[in-house]
């Protein structure tokens, strides 16, 4: 694996994290983690819909026209989450996640790491960096997605996938976690745990 | 390539809208049987849940086969009655691939119905083997439709399950994935009155019927508990002369306690339908 490739991988998922540097995708990220598999099943969709979004587009990148790029962007990244949203309702084992799911899920076509990833590398690289950035950076959002969604289902619910974990110490869960405000004060957590690690993200 | 005259610009915009458009066409078509088929194992397990038969989250690590298998042995009978409480038509319930069920779809036609000041032709009742029947429910929460299932003995509520599309995670959500707010209903009654038949879901303090009446309201989810409330109500009088006739049964029947009472003595027996009754025969 040559270098460029590596970074292209790894950038996403810690120094240019799409959410916590970039700051993108921050409305989903407050809204399907109350639950960790929720999360986890956003992230793969995500994944999934970045991925693939990424390569078709920088399949074609040569031949969009240049007035409607962002429309046709548009048009195969709709199509992609679609098809995700049809597959996951027609499988047995993912039915009941997608209904908790619910319009989250067709709501990754606004996702703005999609799209901008697909403008930003996609549209000016090959198809397989382009595809493996497009992975990268939808693990680097899902990463922060389960790392908001450990805290929030932990001490929201008091269970971890479902599973009972402070309840039998009597704990009692806490409203506020649920609510999406308290996502956004995770992530501001984050932000500053990652400022404070990487020196040269803070303005001077 | 000149790839931004106006000619190229159309004919690819068109191209890729068309193929789009045609894979999409071909997966919903492939997918639709499956999905029909999850929705209705859904369904089915959400009515027996209501029934007693299991919870949620079992019905789901069974399978569909299993569940509809499940549905086949425990259901007694399932049919269609009209506003009149009449049977109009029956519902299958074998094999499985025949089963008929009503989907949230078909409840929000009726809702839809009803809502206008209309008279639904057709409501679906679904009798459990193991005596108690069950009915859906439909109406709107807070940000999206929210439905359900009853079952009840006579006028008595033995089970619930509640479903939503878009209530807020972790408030109004709480109506499916709180198990103590479905279990609130068991052994609660509904009320047949003159002006029909009701129940209340109110916060603490605010109720106006009486106490086995109603359920307290889910703190931090008023709009959803009042949607769920005005639901219940609704389809409870569209369901009306199921329980009036439940009412109007004998009242030997109905008060059991009335044998051998003696109605002149005890006021309180003597309140009762059949008391007065007894007495107006005497």
């Amino acid at each position: 694996m040559n270098a460029k490739i590596k970074e292209t991988i790894l950038n996403p998922i810690f120094k240019g994290n799409p959410i916590t540097v970039l700051v993108l995708g921050i409305c989903s990220s407050l809204a399907v983690t109350v639950t960790l598999k929720g999360a986890l099943v956003m992230t793969l969709s995500v994944i999934a819909v970045c991925g693939l979004s990424s390569l078709v587009l920088s399949i074609l990148r040569n031949t969009i026209p240049g007035r409607v790029r962002i429309i046709v962007q548009l048009v195969v990244v709709a199509m992609m989450v679609i098809l995700v949203d049809q597959l996951l309702k027609s499988f047995e084992a993912t039915y009941a996640i997608d209904r908790q799911l619910s319009v989250y899920i067709g709501l990754i076509i606004t996702n703005c790491i999609v799209m901008g990833r697909i403008e930003a590398f996609a549209l000016g690289n090959k198809p397989w960096p382009s595809f493996l950035d497009g992975i990268a950076n939808g693990a680097g959002y899902g990463m922060i997605l389960l790392v908001v969604a450990f805290f929030r289902e932990l001490l929201g619910s008091g269970t971890l996938f479902g599973v009972d974990i402070l309840g039998r110490f009597g704990y009692v869960t806490n409203n506020l976690v649920i609510l999406p405000p308290f996502a956004l004060i995770l992530l501001g957590c984050i932000v500053w745990v990652q400022r404070s690690i990487q020196k040269d993200l803070q303005e001077k | 390539m000149n790839t931004n005259n106006n000619g190229y610009t159309i004919l690819y915009t068109t191209v890729i809208v068309i193929v789009v458009a045609a894979v999409l066409a071909v997966v919903s078509q492939t997918l639709k049987p499956n999905q029909l088929a999850n929705e209705k194992a859904d369904v089915i397990s959400q009515m027996m849940k209501a029934a007693g038969l299991g919870d949620k989250a079992g019905f789901e690590a069974m399978g569909n086969d299993k569940v509809l298998q499940m549905y086949s042995e425990n259901i007694a009978e399932a049919y269609l009655i009209n506003a009149e409480g009449a049977t109009v038509d029956s519902l299958l319930t074998a094999p499985a691939d025949k089963i008929q069920i009503y989907t949230p779809s078909m409840l929000k036609a009726i809702f839809k119905t009803a809502r206008s000041g209309g008279v639904p032709e057709q409501l679906p009742v679904f009798k459990f083997k193991n005596g108690l029947t069950v009915i859906p429910v439909y109406g709107a929460g807070l940000w999206g439709p929210i439905w359900g299932y009853l079952s009840f003995e006579g006028t008595t509520f033995k089970g619930a399950f509640f479903d939503h599309e878009s209530e807020t995670a972790g408030l109004g959500s709480k109506i499916k994935d709180d198990p103590r707010f479905q279990d609130l209903f068991v052994d609660k009654q509904v009320l047949v009155a003159e002006e029909g038949v009701q129940f209340e879901i109110a916060k603490p303090g605010a109720h106006k019927l009486g106490e086995s009446n109603g359920i307290d309201a889910i703190a931090g989810a008023t709009m959803t508990s009042k949607g769920l409330n005005e639901a219940i109500n609704l389809w409870l009088g569209l369901y009306k002369p199921l329980f009036t006739g439940i009412a109007a049964a004998p009242c030997e029947q109905q008060h059991e306690a009335c044998e051998g009472h003696d109605c002149d003595k005890e006021q309180e027996a003597c309140d009762k339908p059949c008391c007065q009754d007894k007495n107006t025969e005497e």
